[in-house]
């Protein structure tokens, strides 16, 4: 899998997969571009972080949908951000920089830390951890203190089955637990998905 | 009952120029599950109908009526979607889609299993206690969106929502509004879009009225019976696309376009 | 990325350090003197300053009270804006500072044998070095804050407590903040100043302003030293303990205004250091635009009178709105009252024939006292142009010297009056003295002003100049000078103001406590009506009325018309 962690938000990659997705699934990465107006080097950070993802891959210049990518297009926004979690979980950054917060005694990590375990990964670190905080976020695997710069763990119950009015934020390494379990998501065209397996597994077994 | 009226409506200001007319004769219907996309070209007052829609500005001859009722004031049972996103630097994402529960008086615990419920549902779960200035645009914009979302609105009124946004988080965005859209848990009954992108309109929308030039008046309201999800890349969507774009670029109405809508002609004559 | 606020921080706290040891070591060589006893001073000096610092927290509560209140109203309400606005302007360009001798006198005679007189009056002058920056802060903040704002909180239908704390009150927030950093330090300047007044008349306020002069009178180094200490340490401890993690916590209240008027979020900026130096300069904006207004506000006040009154419309204003509306009109109303009483109960008084000669002497003062703040305004000219010039182009210089010069500025020069008055006015005169501390009153304002400027000197214009080998002079004539002019205005008219503010104390003070020496000035006059009792507050007045009259006559002849010159000959976009 490619090591270099593009600059892009989760909004702009998931624009990506619902632009390829009008594309059929599979595309020439410049005529994908050209829909939207835009600059072939403007839609390769989203591209690359789909590649990343798993979600997407890219030959002879022609970005085509994984199994995974699309279901993922198909799927709930909140279904979509397990997928995430899932395959974020699996990158060696993500992998690392859980278990250095796990690992530390507060389980938060400084600024300087972040910088550090980011730069052991990807190069240059620097303008790429807001974006790393940024997913991070997103897929709910930690939380993030702007003011003292600093991440935090998320508090991890041990099932999600057992809450009530919503999922509560889930936590991190073993992945797991439901989609919208509170939600009225049975009455939405969308996809529901059983109880267990993980996001990923759960959409690829769909 | 129609759920949203708009009968006759002119809106005017003053200028040292005399009287400098925004719109005139505007009048259509939004019926409980519509999604009415506005469009038009810039200066038409497309922003401005919105307004005075939701009460924010009062028209200078027609009215509005909000399931028959005249719109006098703020309509507290709509909520706006801004093209600036319109989020207070200083609340967190929670606190800023509190933001219009708090107006409507709820007490705390009422407000934060709402606001969660609506931070889940646009995605925002993990912001909570982000600062706006800590988001990317399109999770600002879901932010107004969770917003306009929370105080569960009958109309929701959404002024360019994207038009702030680049291309690629446009696209999510319109990708995850029709997710919502389409869940019939989750509010609102009807939704009205202004927009001055014409395959947005078409995209998203059931019905597109669209504007003339300043004056504004309807030039024609086109239904879209396109089955979602809808493929910009089909004939019929090139065919509408090309419809709404030679009304507005020729400013009258070309044949096989519907007359002015129906509504109006009804309104007309109840008067 | 990384935070600067360390470095800056540990250099500020050397630069405080620094302070008490150079007067430690300047006395140490004046007076000739060990000054290890100094210690036992501090107990004293400790108790004195939390008079003092009493005095400034009940100033300031007054004062954010107030501007909440006062430009709240102003900004939300049009009729009063037209009325509130103008008064402010004239307010603030008025030298307030020297009516405190006359209030004092006042006070005091209202309340004989008590201390409420006196401290009311010092309370009351610090209110009004601190308030009106503060008032122009949320004024403004509220002015401009965001039309997308104000229409997102009509759509979710706020009004009243709730769009107070959810709304208005953050937008005013990060200004309000910055500008109270401000106004503490205008307020340690006047509160010293009010102090050191009072020590000479039969109604001396406890405080470290008194403590000092009292213990420079007494010649005592040691005395002095401590106090000076103790004035330094309750500084830097409010910096460090206060402004700076205020100033970092405000930094979330931040917004631009895109120019289509709407939010545009800000990242939040590390560096702290500057916050003074912008907040300065944005005050000094204030007073310009308040200085280019000015003219107006007769024509103003005769207009809201005549204009037809406005069918209200059906919002229904909350019970605060009430309040504020009451709070302002009482305070407002009161000083109105008190003004026009004061002078008549004056003027229908028979004047004495000595007084009234000593009233003819009045143009003559006015004189005098214009050429002494003109003197120490090229003073301070000739010194701030080539220093702030210097630091602007040099980024070590800027590195180093700038937060030296922004606690040094931050600093009540005030503190420093005694030594002044009771050791260096044998060396360099009365006349000396008084210039002397009247450039402490502009020096700041000049400098920061010209430093804006030239740091806003567009860098092609300057590229532009060397490609064509325009330097030395030339360049000064024909691109800095030109390049901030603007800055240099706006900064002479804030400097001016300082300094008629600094006047009548300085003044009074070079001849007050030896009373040997004589000062043709307003403030020599206002010291003779002092002494003269109740038939001498016809000679204050018109002294004072004088010195308004033509602190009003200068902007309106001088600035103003410079200043529309600058905005159009010399702006460039």
């Amino acid at each position: 899998m490619p090591t270099a962690y593009p600059k892009a938000s989760p909004t702009e990659m998931i624009g990506l997969l619902v632009l390829l997705n009008s594309h059929k699934g599979s595309e020439d990465v410049a005529l994908l571009a050209d829909d939207l107006d835009l600059e072939i080097d403007e839609i390769f950070p989203a591209l690359e972080f789909a590649e990343v993802l798993k979600l997407v891959t890219v030959h002879d210049g022609r970005a085509t949908f994984t199994d995974l990518g699309k279901r993922f297009v198909a799927a709930s926004i909140r279904d979509r951000k397990e997928v995430v979690r899932d395959q974020l979980l699996r990158t060696t950054l993500f992998k690392t920089l859980m278990r250095a917060l796990d690992g530390a005694p507060d389980h938060t990590l400084s600024d300087e830390q972040l910088h550090q375990i980011v730069s052991l990964t990807t190069a240059p670190a620097d303008a790429l951890v807001q974006n790393i905080v940024n997913w991070g976020r997103y897929a709910e695997l930690f939380r993030y203190d702007a003011a003292d710069q600093r991440l935090i763990a998320r508090p991890r119950p041990s099932s999600r089955a057992s809450s009530t009015n919503r999922p509560p934020p889930t936590g991190g390494l073993s992945g797991g637990g439901s989609g919208g379990s509170g939600r009225a998501t049975s009455s939405t065209p969308r996809s529901t998905i059983s109880q267990t397996a993980t996001a990923s597994e759960r959409l690829a077994a769909a | 009952m129609a759920l949203i009226r708009v009968e006759h409506l002119d809106k005017s200001f003053p200028s040292r120029h005399g009287t400098i007319s925004i719109m005139q004769d505007i009048s259509f219907e939004v019926k409980d599950s519509d999604f009415v996309a506005i469009v038009g070209p810039s200066g038409c007052g497309k922003s401005t109908l919105l307004r005075l829609i939701q009460g924010l500005d009062r028209p200078t001859a027609g009215r509005i009526l909000f399931r028959g009722q005249p719109v006098d004031g703020v309509a507290r049972q709509m909520a706006m979607v801004f093209q600036s996103f319109a989020l207070y630097p200083w609340l967190t994402v929670s606190q800023n889609v509190a933001f219009g529960l708090e107006a409507l008086g709820w007490s705390p615990e009422r407000i934060a299993p709402q606001v969660e419920k609506y931070i889940d549902v646009t995605g925002l779960d993990g912001f909570q206690e982000a600062f706006p200035r800590e988001l990317s645009g399109g999770m600002r914009q879901r932010v107004g969106l969770a917003r306009a979302l929370a105080v569960e609105p009958s109309v929701l009124l959404m002024d360019e929502p994207f038009s702030a946004l680049d291309a690629l988080t446009a696209e999510s965005l319109r990708d995850e509004i029709l997710q919502l859209w389409q869940d019939p848990a989750l509010p609102p009954d009807a939704v009205i879009l202004v927009t001055h992108n014409i395959e947005e309109a078409i995209e998203l929308a059931d019905r597109v009225l669209v504007l003339s030039r300043r004056p504004g008046h309807i030039l024609a309201e086109i239904p879209i019976e396109l089955p979602r999800p809808r493929d910009r890349k089909s004939s019929a969507f090139y065919d509408m696309t090309d419809r709404v774009y030679s009304l507005i670029t020729e400013g009258r109405p070309t044949t096989g376009a519907e007359p002015a809508g129906e509504g109006a002609e009804r309104a007309g004559q109840m008067l | 990325m990384r935070t600067t606020v360390l470095p800056s921080a540990r250099r500020a706290l050397a630069i405080y350090a620094a302070i008490p040891t150079l007067a430690f070591v300047f006395l140490a060589v004046s007076s000739g003197s060990s000054l290890s006893n100094f210690a036992s001073y501090l107990p004293r000096a400790t108790v004195d300053m939390s008079y003092s610092f009493t005095r400034m927290l009940a100033a300031y509560a007054l004062s954010l009270g107030f501007s909440l209140a006062y430009g709240y109203y102003a900004a939300t309400h049009r009729g009063g804006e037209r009325i509130m606005i103008p008064v402010l302007d004239i307010l603030q360009s008025v030298p307030i500072l020297g009516f405190f001798p006359f209030a004092v006198v006042i006070l005091a005679a209202a309340t004989p044998g008590s201390f409420i007189g006196p401290n009311f009056a010092s309370v009351f002058l610090i209110f009004t070095s601190m308030a009106w920056n503060m008032v122009f802060g949320v004024y403004e903040s509220l002015k401009t804050l965001p039309g997308d704002l104000k229409e997102a909180a009509d759509t979710f239908g706020l009004r009243g407590w709730l769009l107070f704390r959810r709304v208005l009150y953050p937008a005013c927030v990060n200004r309000l903040v910055y500008n109270t950093v401000l106004s503490w330090t205008a307020g340690w300047f006047f509160l010293v100043e009010a102090e050191i007044f009072t020590t000479n008349t039969k109604n001396a306020l406890q405080g470290i302003g008194s403590y000092l002069s009292f213990a420079a009178s007494a010649s005592n180094a040691a005395e002095f030293l401590a106090g000076i200490v103790v004035l330094v340490i309750v500084i830097a401890l409010l910096d460090f303990v206060v402004w700076r993690p205020l100033g970092r916590w405000a930094e979330r209240f931040r917004y631009d205004v895109s120019p289509s008027g709407e939010t545009e979020i800000v990242a939040p900026e590390r560096d702290s250091a500057g916050r003074f130096h912008r907040a300065r300069v944005y005050v000094t904006e204030r007073v310009r635009t308040g200085v280019t207004r000015v003219t107006t506000p007769l024509v103003q006040l005769a207009a809201i009178t005549v204009r037809p009154v406005r069918p209200s419309s059906a919002r229904r204003r909350s019970v605060y709105y009430y309040l504020a509306l009451g709070t302002i009109l009482v305070i407002v109303w009161l000083l109105l009252i008190a003004l026009v009483v004061a002078l008549l109960s004056v003027y229908t008084h028979p004047i004495e024939p000595s007084v009234r000669a000593l009233i003819a002497q009045v143009p003559a003062a006015v004189g005098a006292s214009t050429l002494r703040i003109v003197a120490s305004y090229a003073i301070c000219l000739c010194i701030s142009l080539p220093l702030a010039i210097h630091i602007s182009r040099s980024s070590r210089a800027s590195k180093v010297g700038l937060p030296i010069i922004e606690v040094i500025a931050s600093f009540p020069a005030t503190a420093l009056f005694p030594v002044i008055i009771f050791q260096l006015i044998p060396f360099i005169s009365a006349e000396g003295a008084s210039i002397l501390m009247l450039m402490t009153g502009m020096m700041w304002y000049l400098f920061f002003n010209i430093l804006s400027g030239v740091r806003s000197l567009p860098p092609d214009l300057v590229e532009a100049s060397r490609s064509y080998g325009v330097r030395g002079w030339k360049f000064f004539r024909r691109v800095l000078l030109p390049g901030i002019f603007p800055a240099l205005i706006t900064g002479s008219i804030t400097a001016f103001g300082g300094g008629w503010n600094t006047l009548i104390v300085a003044e009074y003070l070079s001849v007050g406590p030896t009373k040997q020496l004589s000062l043709l000035g307003l403030g020599q006059l206002i010291d003779i009506g002092n002494s003269l009792g109740s038939s001498g507050y016809a000679l204050m007045a018109t002294a004072l009325l004088a010195m308004v009259g033509t602190v009003i006559a200068i902007n309106e002849l001088i600035w103003k018309p410079l200043y529309r010159r600058a905005a159009t000959r010399y702006r460039y976009d």
